[in-house]
């Protein structure tokens, strides 16, 4: 066998270990993006289809709370929102509307990035953008640390093809007790984020948080055609929230929902780690953001003509 | 490569070959191109909404069914001029008549005689399976029908550059285009050819990284999924078990019957006069021809391998001078009722019912004149 062959032999054995891995990532993607996980693009639920022209699509972003963490894909804030949406909008006896959400949120996301994070999905072409800021002095990513999709990834840094599959491994290999799982998912985690750093912070903090939500209301205008619902969480009195606020919101395509003026929303039954909202939390917490985007979404002409 | 079969080609002109299997090649088309002209069009749902999709648009964003993978055939097919369903039954005719060709260029590669090499190349071009792509024309498969012979030949002649190249694009337009590397990797491995069984080998891989990385691509930059595919769910039964469940046992029967037909009692005894090398490739495709099988309806996807079906039944046909010729008329006929739907229903029947009674005939003869 010559010496060419055996270059050749060995190249290919890299080649095809990259694909399989990409291949196995992807159906891994498959199992985790309707449950807790993300797609290859980092954002919450199936990949979206190419926008249709009578299509009204909402997105949802944020961090931690916007995010949904302990629920299903199609259980969080956006789905909810888009049900009460497109009851609305869909009306029989009009021209068909298609109502579309998308959870573009991430875990662990700080303010200071709402509005790069933005930036980086308005590809998906939303009408409207509903920002569901965290709190003031919240834990990023809890503490289990968990930060998806993982932005220390290089490969989603530089593709932004966000793996699943070391995370897949190590969670399968600590419920299965398998070491060589767990070994594999940490050895790929290591080759992935070895390049990587964690940019973002570990608490909200107060500094700087209206001047990030302003940032991020105005990287939402620019992305969407409808406009932006500001969501501030319940857990604080947001009284000097929005007063640092009022002139980031103080425009047409931009609506303010104080979830606390919802007296619903102080139940701790809602939640389900004290902090992220139980199904019946996101449907609550619907109700009022669904109001302020379609308030924007007719504002605009998108709703059934 | 062997000696023999350099010394063989190398006492006849190339120009002279060239000639014979252009002959050859516009003999086949001018009669499939007449049996594609009078095939009725499917009065069933096919793949054609896809392929003319993927010809008008070069791809189909978000599509979720197997045939927008397979992008070669609408893009060549696409710039040509006329109408869509001209074009389409062109591309089948030419790529069978080529299938034929080949078949004729293996079998002779493989040691067949000429006689034998006819047979073969006539029952590819006769076949059930590519009657039936001249009936429905919008799919990949007659031109794997071609390059299941050509690239085998090929690869065992020694032309692995050539066969990669050919492969490489052929993968575009349907998985199995990689399936002659390994098949003729395992055959050079069971003969300890090793260096020639690595060679293919590496050029087998370099066609499977091909389509992965365009499979890849496609699903990442343009959201293609496996998600409406039966083929993809392997752990499920494939296209195999769905394709069981929406048969009756009578329909699976008629299905299998009616893709080989007397070549099932032709091809197993042609196995045991087949010459060594094409033993091996027989046996060496048995786990290709179950995969297959079994991602795809099996009805259909073992006809890609009858470029090794074929020589072995002629074999057998070649033995018997005057039972030999009629079986495979008969064989050729009654594909032109089940493979290319032609309205000659009681004729077809006859022909088939025929042409088993004829083949079980040429097998005797045949068995008589080996033994004697």
């Amino acid at each position: 066998m010559s010496r060419g062959l055996i270059v050749a032999l060995g190249l290919e054995i890299v080649i095809l270990t990259a694909l399989l891995t990409i291949a196995a990532d992807q159906i891994a993607h498959t199992h985790v993006e309707k449950l807790g996980g993300v797609n290859v693009w980092g954002y919450r639920g199936p990949v979206l289809h190419q926008k249709k022209e009578n299509e009204v699509r909402i997105a949802v972003t944020g961090g931690d709370l916007a995010f949904g963490w302990g629920v299903a894909a199609s259980e969080a804030l956006a789905p909810s929102v888009r049900q009460r949406v497109s009851l609305r909008v869909d009306v029989s006896g009009r021209p068909n509307r298609i109502v579309s959400s998308v959870t573009t949120a991430a875990r662990g996301l700080s303010p200071s990035l709402y509005a790069t994070w933005i930036d980086r999905y308005a590809y998906l072409r939303p009408d409207v953008i509903c920002l569901v800021a965290d709190p003031i002095g919240h834990a990023l990513a809890g503490p289990v640390g968990t930060f998806l999709p993982d932005r220390r990834s290089i490969v989603f840094k530089t593709f932004g093809y966000s793996p699943i599959l070391p995370l897949v491994l190590q969670e399968k290999g600590a419920i299965a007790r398998s070491a060589l799982r767990r070994l594999a998912g940490d050895a790929l985690d290591a080759v992935d984020g070895a390049l990587g750093d964690r940019a973002d912070g570990d608490v909200v903090a107060d500094a700087d948080y209206s001047a990030s939500i302003a940032a991020a209301v105005s990287a939402a205008l620019r992305s969407s055609t409808g406009g932006v619902v500001v969501v501030l969480a319940p857990f604080n009195d947001n009284r000097s929230v929005k007063a640092r606020l009022a002139s980031a919101v103080a425009r047409e395509r931009v609506r303010l929902v104080d979830l606390r003026d919802d007296p619903r929303m102080l139940d701790p039954g809602l939640r389900l780690d004290g902090f992220s909202f139980s199904v019946a939390g996101h449907a609550v917490a619907a109700e009022s953001v669904a109001a302020a985007a379609i308030e924007l979404i007719e504002r605009a002409g998108l709703g059934a003509p | 490569m062997d000696t023999d079969v350099l010394v063989a080609r190398s006492n006849r002109p190339l120009s002279g070959r060239v000639g014979h299997l252009l002959i050859h090649f516009t003999a086949l088309v001018l009669c499939l191109g007449a049996i594609a002209w009078a095939s009725p069009l499917p009065q069933r749902v096919t793949d054609r909404d896809i392929y003319e999709a993927t010809a008008a648009h070069g791809v189909v964003i978000d599509c979720s069914d197997i045939h927008c993978f397979r992008v070669l055939v609408p893009w060549l097919v696409a710039p040509l001029p006329g109408d869509s369903l001209l074009k389409w039954k062109g591309y089948a005719v030419a790529s069978n008549a080529a299938a034929g060709v080949a078949v004729f260029a293996l079998a002779l590669t493989l040691g067949l005689s000429r006689r034998a090499a006819w047979f073969a190349s006539t029952g590819s071009a006769f076949g059930f399976g590519s009657l039936y792509t001249l009936h429905d024309v919008y799919t990949s498969d007659p031109l794997m029908y071609f390059l299941g012979p050509f690239l085998t030949n090929e690869l065992i002649l020694g032309r692995v550059a050539l066969a990669c190249a050919v492969g490489a694009a052929g993968v575009l337009a349907k998985e199995f285009a990689a399936a002659p590397f390994y098949l003729v990797t395992s055959c050079f491995a069971v003969e300890r050819r090793w260096s020639e069984a690595v060679r293919t080998f590496v050029a087998g891989n370099a066609v499977f990284i091909v389509w992965f990385v365009v499979t890849l691509t496609l699903m990442l930059r343009f959201n293609y999924t496996y998600a409406g595919s039966a083929s993809a769910d392997l752990g499920g039964g494939a296209n195999l078990v769905g394709w069981l469940h929406r048969q009756s046992a009578r329909g699976v029967a008629a299905a299998m019957y009616n893709e080989f037909g007397v070549l099932y009692v032709l091809a197993p005894l042609g196995f045991l006069l087949a010459p060594p090398r094409l033993r091996r490739l027989a046996l060496a495709s048995l786990p290709i021809a179950a995969f297959f099988g079994y991602v795809q309806q099996p009805d259909r996807a073992l006809w890609n391998l009858h470029f090794l079906v074929l020589p072995m039944a002629a074999l057998v046909l070649e033995r018997a001078p005057v039972l030999g010729p009629l079986t495979l008329a008969t064989f050729a006929v009654g594909n032109l009722r089940v493979g290319a739907q032609l309205p000659i229903g009681p004729v077809g029947k006859l022909a088939l019912g025929a042409s088993m009674v004829l083949g079980i005939a040429t097998v005797v003869t045949a068995l008589r004149s080996s033994t004697s």
